[in-house]
């Protein structure tokens, strides 16, 4: 037996190592959106995303001296502050704009008032995803700061995502762009519903729901709330164009997103999980701490 | 053995973290998967045990911190360094025009069992236009990156085992004057 071991030490170790692999991949997928990462995973984040946080400051110093210097000392800085208050300035536009244009139901409007004052928390990029078929962002949020997985993520312009995962202090997101994504979202002017798709690359795609739908050129692209995930009327992109083919049941539309992806730098963590989210993570947690009931047989 | 091991591992996680921080200034289709590149480099200088083990967590760190299912990369990884170690056996992967070939074959060939993983497993499409496009850049630009890679993880390791020598060399003479 020993004999056996020795002489095929590596082909058994290969085999462990890919039967826990495939292992890992099965129980990864059904537990998938409903736990947190375990213990190993939560020590990986905890250990790589602070050393990441110290290499990603100087590499970006070393950008930053470059832009500083272009665009002038303090000009940089004044623009950067601007956006970010007409970013805020045109979200709380949207939302009331959103207010009178769906209903002047009060206690809809009331609804609307609590997705506006859920807390968010900025938390700042420190690196993206190490594989481009998986378009992930990594924050310097976690647990500790009450990031949870299943939390949207927004940026100045609009949504950026989805909070998949999380240890105590970092945590990591998928972006809209990811081919996995799938956001409920309108077209703010006509109403038209549909479902906004991640395409891998720069763009997004809205696929609308009826083929007679009214959209064109320049519409903008909001979150319907009708996922349970996202709040409504996030910014999600502006459509630019659409394809309508005769031969089928829906037609799409391209978008260019809202946010610029490849400069996020920072973004703001929407401390409360919407509707679905709740019923997953918080609904899963419910059911395990139940004990058995032993008086049935 | 044992500096060797290590000697890998702090490559790996060198790349790792490299990796990731640099995608904060340059878009990942300008960045080559130096994780890959060290796990082929870990075919040519350690230990297919060592090797093994090597790939099997650097994949699993590429899962977390990727959002891939835990244990894809690490499957991959595994395979990769097999293909690399008996590839290397026959046809010396420490030539430059060798390895250029190999890891722009092997570059693909993991591209393609991404998206056949993410198929089977998650029911995730994830080729398009794009991303064959994606695929090919990374596969020429970790091709042209293998050696400078291979080239410094080597010099780690031969930094390493001289002092490994040194350290060895210096006790034997120690003993010898008692």
């Amino acid at each position: 037996m020993r004999r056996f071991l020795a002489g095929y030490r590596l082909p058994i170790l290969f085999g462990v190592l890919v039967i826990l692999a495939l292992v890992s991949i099965v129980r990864d997928r059904e537990v998938e959106h409903k736990h947190e990462q375990s213990s190993a995973a939560h020590l990986l984040f905890d250990l790589v995303i602070p050393l990441q946080g110290v290499l990603t400051k100087p590499v970006r110093a070393v950008a930053d001296i470059w832009d500083d210097y272009v665009a002038l000392v303090g000009i940089k800085e004044e623009n950067d502050r601007l956006k970010r208050e007409l970013a805020e300035v045109k979200d709380h536009s949207l939302q009331y704009r959103e207010a009178l244009v769906a209903s002047s139901n009060l206690h809809r409007l009331v609804e609307m008032r609590r997705g506006f004052e859920a807390p968010l928390l900025p938390a700042a990029v420190v690196g993206h995803s190490l594989s481009p078929w998986f378009r992930s962002v990594l924050i310097e949020r976690g647990t500790g700061s009450d990031v949870r997985s299943g939390m949207s993520v927004l940026g100045d312009g609009g949504l950026v995502g989805l909070v998949t995962a999380s240890s105590a202090h970092a945590s990591r997101a998928m972006l809209l762009l990811d081919r996995q994504s799938a956001v409920a979202g309108m077209v703010q002017r006509s109403r038209a519903r549909g479902i906004v798709r991640g395409l891998g690359s720069g763009k997004l795609e809205f696929a609308l729901m009826v083929r007679d739908d009214d959209i064109v050129n320049g519409d903008l692209i909001v979150t319907s709330g009708l996922d349970g995930i996202h709040p409504k009327a996030l910014q999600i992109g502006m459509v630019v164009s659409v394809h309508q083919d005769q031969d089928t049941l829906v037609h799409v539309a391209m978008l260019k997103p809202s946010v610029d992806f490849g400069r996020l730098e920072q973004v703001f963590v929407l401390k409360r999980r919407g509707p679905t989210m709740q019923f997953l993570y918080e609904n899963e947690e419910n059911l395990s701490d139940r004990k058995p009931d032993k008086s049935q047989p | 053995m044992i500096r060797q091991f290590i000697a890998i591992v702090c490559a790996a996680i060198t790349a790792l973290i490299l990796q990731s921080s640099v995608t904060v200034i340059l878009p990942e289709v300008l960045i080559p998967d130096l994780v890959l590149l060290v796990v082929i480099s870990s075919a040519v200088l350690v230990s297919p045990a060592q090797g093994l083990l090597v790939a099997s967590g650097v994949g699993y760190a590429v899962d977390i911190l990727s959002g891939s299912l835990f244990g894809h990369h690490a499957l991959l990884r595994l395979f990769v360094f097999v293909i690399a170690y008996f590839t290397s056996r026959k046809f010396h992967l420490t030539r430059p025009l060798n390895l250029l070939v190999f890891v722009l074959i092997i570059s693909l060939v993991d591209s393609i069992g991404t998206v056949l993983l993410s198929k089977i497993f998650k029911g995730a499409f994830l080729i398009g236009t794009f991303e064959i496009y994606v695929a090919g850049i990374r596969a020429l630009l970790n091709a042209v990156s293998a050696l400078v890679v291979l080239a410094t993880v080597k010099a780690f390791f031969a930094f390493l085992t001289r002092r490994d020598d040194q350290t060895k060399a210096s006790k034997i003479g120690a003993g010898a004057t008692r």
